[in-house]
């Protein structure tokens, strides 16, 4: 049993406010908080974040949204340049370093993923991909991220494409222990599209664009997914959410590297 | 023999259940959407808005909200789910908008007019921190927030509405609520 005299917990109020605690509680703290200042206090301090939490301002409220609606469904969206996408990156010169620089670690990766793998045919598509993410600092060439980046760190990618019957189309993207999905390709700002995988071509190439998302501290799987037919954000979100983050995705007959990342604050 | 369904073509949108609605839009009912639009905008900004903590954001979120719902016409199945398909949608949308921003600043709401000036900018400055806290918490968390606060719903509709047991909305209210109150410094 309680004694009368308790003082409540913050948490305790909470549940009060909300009508999660039983009626002889309630009761009891309500006593109580008559005699008990800080107590008093704190319900009070917990009403106030409780009616915050409910506020919205009223120029929100007054808001319209009717046309702005309507005259979306009736015009197909047009295709805004992405927000977060920057002009081409490094010129020519630089590219070629950055080809140069991500052709190197390959071949043993793939030699140990072989080994590793039970049942090596299954996914041998993945031998003859690969996927590298870069940081971009101002002013400095692209370093190869190995491991950690920063939430804001802006990013550039190169691929590779290399096997004897070459994939067709890419998406890059991020999964958050989260779940949560983050699109480097194809570029994702507006919520209303769907947009599909971008074509490559056989060989190696650096990707146009840095990007740069507020990334969740924690571990960041970059998937470089290569297919022959395009693929849709939607669709692979689906199958993303069919999936523990950092898994290989069922996709029939795609080439993937994952990128183990972990994120953390600079 | 097929049956035909008789519809009026001007539906009356202050009698009708969504479920008649969305079903004359997908007949082509004029003004059948347009008047789902009206009905469940408030409450799809005030969702979008507690999720997002900024005028801005919210009103954006709550548009492309509207416009996905559109894109369900075609396909929806009148079970008496429109409320719970709305608020899906829009905290998909809301979901979204955070994550396509580099950056998502809920401190740039200006105080509205009004009668008190004081405390207008008093409570917009209190909505300011209470969004950068919000902004704070694990998705899992912002969501039920969201839904509890920003929807008014119990935690069964909550429980019902993100497909858990109403044990698990109930903890995460409390852990999300304990998470933005060591965000906001407030002591326990
Ligand atoms: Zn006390």
């Amino acid at each position: 049993m309680r004694k009368p005299d308790v003082h409540a917990s913050r948490d305790e109020w909470e549940r009060y406010l909300e009508g999660e605690l039983t009626q002889s509680r309630a009761a009891e703290l309500e006593r109580h908080a008559l005699t008990c200042e800080a107590c008093a206090a704190a319900r009070d301090e917990t009403r106030a974040l409780f009616d915050d939490l409910f506020d919205v301002p009223p120029r929100l409220l007054e808001t319209d949204l009717v046309a702005g609606v309507l005259a979306r469904i009736e015009a197909p969206p047009v295709r805004r340049a992405p927000r977060w996408i920057f002009a081409p990156l490094v010129p020519l010169a630089a590219a070629a370093a950055i080809a140069f620089a991500f052709v190197i670690p390959w071949g043993d990766a793939a030699e140990e993923f072989r080994a590793k793998s039970t049942s090596p045919a299954a996914h041998a598509a993945d031998d003859w991909v690969g996927l590298t993410a870069f940081a971009v600092e101002p002013g400095r060439p692209p370093q190869p991220i190995d491991g950690a980046l920063a939430p804001d760190q802006a990013l550039a990618f190169a691929y590779r494409n290399i096997g004897p019957r070459p994939f067709d189309h890419l998406m890059v993207f991020g999964v958050s222990e989260g779940g949560e999905v983050y699109w480097y390709y194809p570029a994702y700002d507006d919520a209303s599209t769907d947009p599909a995988s971008v074509p490559v071509r056989a060989g190696a190439f650096d990707l146009p664009d840095r990007v740069t998302h507020a990334l969740p501290t924690g571990p960041l799987h970059v998937y470089g997914l290569f297919t022959r037919e395009p693929r849709t954000v939607r669709a692979i979100e689906a199958l993303v959410r069919s999936i523990e983050p950092g898994e290989r995705l069922p996709v029939e007959g795609a080439g993937q590297h994952v990128l183990h990342l972990e994120v953390s604050a600079r | 023999m097929t049956k035909l369904e008789v519809i009026p073509l001007r539906p009356d949108s202050t009698e009708r259940s969504d479920d008649d609605l969305m079903r004359l839009a997908r007949a082509g009912a004029a003004g059948a959407f347009e008047a789902l639009v009206r009905r469940h905008q408030t409450s799809t900004l005030r969702l979008c808005y507690r999720y997002l903590g900024s005028t801005s954001l919210a009103q954006d979120a709550a548009q492309n909200t509207l416009v996905e719902l559109y894109r369900y016409v075609p396909r929806y199945e009148p079970r008496g789910q429109f409320p719970a398909l709305l608020r899906r949608i829009a905290l998909n949308q809301c979901r979204m908008l955070v994550r396509s921003k580099r950056r998502v600043d809920p401190g740039v709401d200006a105080p509205s007019p009004a009668e008190d000036p004081e405390a207008e900018i008093l409570r917009a400055e209190r909505q300011r921190e209470l969004s950068r806290a919000l902004s704070k918490l694990p998705e899992r968390h912002r969501r039920v927030i969201a839904l509890r606060f920003g929807a008014d719903l119990t935690y069964q509709e909550i429980a019902d509405n993100i497909g858990r047991p109403i044990g698990t909305v109930r903890s995460r209210i409390f852990d999300g609520l304990k998470k933005l109150r060591r965000t906001l410094g407030v002591e326990s």
